[in-house]
């Protein structure tokens, strides 16, 4: 595990200044002030296309993905992104320049105004959330098939699947079960998948090699739909206490009769929780990278400043970047611990108990997880 | 701005990514996992439930073979104890009947003494009664006339009477 762990983070520190000098070298062609906000944000934002390098003579190495657009007036549409590419129109659709779909595709009309197509383009996140989903798919399912060759028990797993097994059951005792209560076996395969797409999305957003290395989690959208997931796993199951404490919850009754204070205060927190998981994720993970590209930036920046300046500012960018990547691994497992713990806490609250058990218990499992 | 609203298309592939890896995963992924580490985690349970087990047995084995020793000695001492007092018994009731014996048999030998003595005596009186009635005979038959005579007579038929 170790040994992965370095090889990711000596991968993670020798690519990324590549990759954004790729993006410098790009910039510098088309204008020779740098823009490092538009760097950082080109980075952490989607594209239609995949940027992966700008060689020295300026030629672009680019994955073109494809574009899928419906259209209201002309219908549907699929053609590669290399025909947009810097600007271009293709069959009417171009990339907005500025206004409210900045960077996104949209049509021009007959009468000259553009309008946003229904567009489940596979984008650059697109592509590198295929990607990690296949990476879970295969990861989780070495493991799974390593048991389905061993039935006897005295078999133990070893090397990868044991390293796997190890993190499952980890998660499993140290989150699942506590938090969630006794009927944790129906639930520990969706909190388990939330767990590992998000830990891996978060490790291999940080590998900056194609075609790891997009913003995965650091995407709104994404952490939207788990996020979402999360919701209806907690709300589907909840049992019939869970829904009387929204709806009918036990507080002295000019605080829920008349005016429906104590519903409307339920009923938000029912959504904001789910929110909370959401914005956590998305600016956790989107923070990071900007960081991680901000700190890349300082040596391009420091350029103009002279020679010396700029070693010395080379050698403390790679220095933060270093540790800047370390604290992301950190993260990266940490979001993904923090999310499937309070999504089984959610649903723990929503398998309905004793009112008076609650706070008391989530007492004992965090002072528990602290411990540990 | 667009880095806070999701984008639809995003969400869409995210929603078919996502949905598709829970469904492989929850039906082929982790139940396989599960389902082993749960049947082991339970064998070790009860493994450490039967070793308990085993090792209290053991511990009352060793008691119940320590109490059986203790038992045993405490027998033995008894059975010895027994033994002693038996023989000691034994070794007196010996003691006693050959003191019975032995005087029965000195009491009937003395009896036997006895008898043969009486025998012996009426045997001698009758053989002295018998001798002094044929030296009387004798004496009467020869009608001797003096003393010496008469003594010498009597002894030298004593002396006869000696010899035959």
């Amino acid at each position: 595990m170790r040994r992965i762990v370095t090889l990711l983070l000596l991968a993670t520190v020798l690519m990324a200044p590549f990759t954004v000098n790729a993006k410098e070298a790009a910039a510098d062609t088309a204008s020779s002030d740098l823009n490092f906000k538009e760097i950082v944000l080109e980075h952490i934002g989607d594209s239609y296309w995949w940027h992966i390098v700008t060689t020295k003579s300026g030629k672009e190495i680019v994955v073109h993905l494809p574009v899928i657009v419906r259209s209201k007036s002309t219908g549907g549409h699929c053609f590669s992104s290399s025909h947009i590419m810097h600007g271009a129109e293709y069959q009417g659709f171009s990339i907005a320049v500025d206004g409210k779909h900045k960077g996104k595709i949209v049509e021009k009309q007959p009468d000259g105004t553009l309008v946003k197509p229904l567009d489940i383009s596979i984008t650059k996140t697109a592509l590198g959330l295929m990607f990690n989903a296949l990476v879970v798919i295969i990861i989780i399912m070495i493991p799974s098939l390593w048991y389905r060759r061993h039935t006897k028990l005295e078999d133990t797993p070893h090397g990868f699947a044991g390293i796997i097994e190890w993190l499952i059951v980890s998660i499993l005792d140290g989150v699942i079960k506590p938090c969630v209560g006794p009927h944790y076996r129906k639930f520990a395969p969706f909190l388990l998948t939330l767990f590992f797409f998000i830990f891996i999305s978060n490790i291999l957003g940080l590998i900056p090699l194609f075609p790891a290395g997009a913003n995965v989690t650091g995407n709104i959208a994404i952490t939207f739909v788990l996020a979402l997931a999360a919701f209806i796993a907690i709300n589907i199951f909840g049992t019939k206490e869970h829904y009387k404490s929204i709806f009918w919850p036990d507080v002295p009754i000019f605080l829920k009769a008349p005016l429906p204070i104590m519903q409307i205060i339920e009923f938000m927190g029912m959504l904001t929780k789910p929110f909370a998981l959401m914005v956590r994720l998305f600016a956790n993970i989107m923070a990071g990278h900007s960081i991680i590209l901000i700190i890349t930036c300082i040596i391009f920046a420091t350029v103009k400043s002279g020679a010396a300046v700029n070693t010395t500012m080379t050698g403390i960018s790679l220095f933060l970047m270093v540790f800047m990547n370390i604290l992301e691994l950190l993260v990266a497992f940490i979001q993904a611990y923090v999310f499937t713990m309070l999504t089984s806490l959610f649903i723990g609250f929503a398998q309905g108990e004793e009112e008076g058990t609650k706070p008391k218990r989530t007492k004992k499992i965090i002072t528990n997880n602290l411990k540990n | 701005m667009g880095l806070l609203t999701p984008d639809g298309g995003l969400v869409f592939w995210m929603a078919i990514a996502f949905g598709i890896v829970f469904l492989i995963l929850a039906k082929f992924g982790f139940p396989a996992i599960l389902k082993t580490v749960e049947k082991r985690a339970q064998v070790i349970d009860e493994s450490l439930e039967t070793a308990k087990k085993t090792e209290a047995r053991l511990a009352h084995v060793t008691q119940e073979s320590a109490e059986i020793i203790a038992d045993a000695e405490k027998q033995k001492l008894q059975i010895i104890a027994e033994a002693q007092q038996q023989g000691e018994q034994l070794i007196a009731e010996a003691k006693r009947t050959a003191n019975l014996e032995h005087e029965r048999i000195v009491a009937q030998a003395m009896a036997e003494v006895e008898a043969k003595q009486k025998t012996m005596q009426e045997q001698t009186r009758s053989e002295v009664a018998t001798i002094s009635i044929a030296i009387a005979e004798k004496l009467l038959r020869q009608n001797l006339t003096d003393k010496v005579s008469q003594t010498e007579l009597a002894q030298r038929l004593y002396k006869e009477m000696k010899q035959s």
